[in-house]
């Protein structure tokens, strides 16, 4: 039983040691487009500051605070050296601002169309008024 | 040895479990962008973004090995880009169709409110010129109210007048009645006196023939003039001279001294010849007259008083006596 249970061991072993490199392997992926040196992280603080200081942050709110959430783990990333993390935390810190941005585009336009509504409303009602006059 | 087996399976099982999830979430990403590129309200917008979205999603289904969680978010961040710019162009197409109908409202409710306008101010024209009519109507009943007033006043006061001149005319035509009625009396009892002086005369015998003597009552004053009265009385005279229808007659006028010789010469004659002329009126024969103008030379009275100038104005009508 032994020569099998060594046999198994080793099997057991090589399985876990492929496993290992796959595990390492998919943690080691690309660090995405964004390159990494060290003043990414301050110029990415100070883009989300003026974001934050902009009245997109009130138009956007769940989005800003998300954004200022993934910040300090850009932060963490940075102190930890992991310049992967830090990387993909970028690009995706900008294009949350990105959608930020439309979102708060979106309800600017959505705010102009109910306010053109309105004008029209109002115009259709005073234009029956004025029809009223005429008969 | 077995734990170690059940640890390295407990890991291959969390790993495939994560590539599981990690799939599922590609799997939902892929559903979601089919759903949303098929609906027909999105289906003209954010075409290059859509594009973007359907290459990331792509890339996810053509990476080797395990899907990395960092390309799902990103592959979902052009995925909502990509809605985003859909909703975008959505909203600015809505946006643009509400400002067309604003501005063609502005259109229609601007030329409605010129016509509600046009229509006001002819309807103020309308009634400013009511109003004017209504004042011009007033004045005129004013003016006429006036007018019928002083017409009023105007025939009351011409009624007084009238009837104060109808009062001083009654009361003229009362005088002058009165007056006719005066003189009347008076012609009557004048007449009347003259019939009872002309059928009083009586003859008297002269020398040179029967007299008989008509008083100066015959005459207008101052006048040959035989008074219309003494005309109608001549009867006495006519009798007398009737009675003697063969004799001559001579017709002497005389006169007072008041006047001139000439003047009354004049008169004297002018009397005796319209005695003459109404005695051959009466039918007595012109060739048996003779009429003449004494004057005041042969006076029968003195002419220092009335009635001695009385007497003294007369016609003398002498029968004379046969030669």
């Amino acid at each position: 039983m032994k020569p099998n249970i060594r046999l198994q061991t080793t099997k057991t072993g090589s399985l876990a040691l492929i496993l290992l490199i796959l595990t390492g392997l998919s943690g080691c992926g690309s660090p995405g487009a964004t390159k990494i040196d060290d003043d990414t992280f301050y110029q990415l603080e100070a883009d989300v500051a003026a974001v934050a200081n902009s009245a997109v942050a009130d138009a956007a709110p769940l989005e800003i605070k998300g954004i200022q959430e993934k910040l300090q783990l850009a932060k963490k990333a940075k102190a930890d050296r992991d310049r992967r993390t830090e990387a993909q935390l970028t690009e995706q810190i900008y294009a949350d601002i990105q959608l930020a941005k439309k979102r708060a585009e979106l309800k600017q336009k959505n705010n102009d169309l109910l306010d053109l509504r309105d004008q029209v409303s109002s115009a259709q009602v005073y234009l029956m008024e004025l029809k009223e006059r005429l008969q | 040895m077995i734990k170690h087996m059940m640890l390295l399976g407990l890991m291959l099982v969390a790993v495939d479990a994560l590539a599981q999830k990690k799939n599922l979430e590609l799997e939902a990403l892929r559903l979601e962008f089919d759903n949303f590129i098929t609906d027909d309200k999105y289906r003209p917008y954010g075409t290059s973004e859509k594009a973007q979205a359907k290459a990331a999603i792509e890339a996810l289904y053509n990476q080797r090995g395990k899907v990395k969680e960092h390309a799902v978010y990103m592959a979902r961040h052009h995925l909502n880009m990509a809605k985003m710019a859909a909703e975008s162009g959505y909203l600015d197409a809505q946006i643009a169709a509400e400002n067309d109908s604003l501005e063609a409202l502005n259109i229609e409710t601007l030329k409605t409110e010129a016509t509600v306008a046009r229509l006001e101010a002819d309807r103020a024209q309308l009634l400013l010129s009511l109003q004017e009519e209504e004042v011009e109507r007033e004045r005129l009943e004013k003016q006429r109210a006036l007018e019928l007033a002083n017409q009023k006043a105007n025939e009351a006061e011409m009624t007084q007048a009238e009837l104060a001149a109808a009062k001083e005319y009654a009361q003229a035509q009362k005088k002058v009645a009165e007056l006719a009625k005066q003189e009347a009396d008076l012609a009557f009892e004048e007449i009347d006196a003259l019939r009872k002086q002309l059928e009083s005369l009586a003859a008297r015998e002269t020398a040179d023939g029967l007299v008989m003597t008509l008083g100066d009552f015959v005459f207008d004053s101052a006048s040959a003039n035989i008074k219309q009265a003494a005309v109608n009385n001549f009867t006495k005279v006519l009798d007398f001279i009737d009675g003697y229808p063969d004799r001559k007659i001579r017709i002497e006028g005389h006169t007072d001294s008041s006047g001139s010789d000439a003047f009354n010469l004049n008169l004297s004659q002018q009397r005796a010849d319209a005695v003459k002329e109404l005695l051959v009126d009466y039918g007595i024969n012109t060739s048996r007259i003779e009429a003449i103008g004494m004057g005041e030379s042969l006076p029968v009275a003195d002419n220092f008083t009335e009635e001695g100038k009385a007497k003294n104005r007369r016609v003398d009508i002498i029968i004379l006596n046969q030669q």
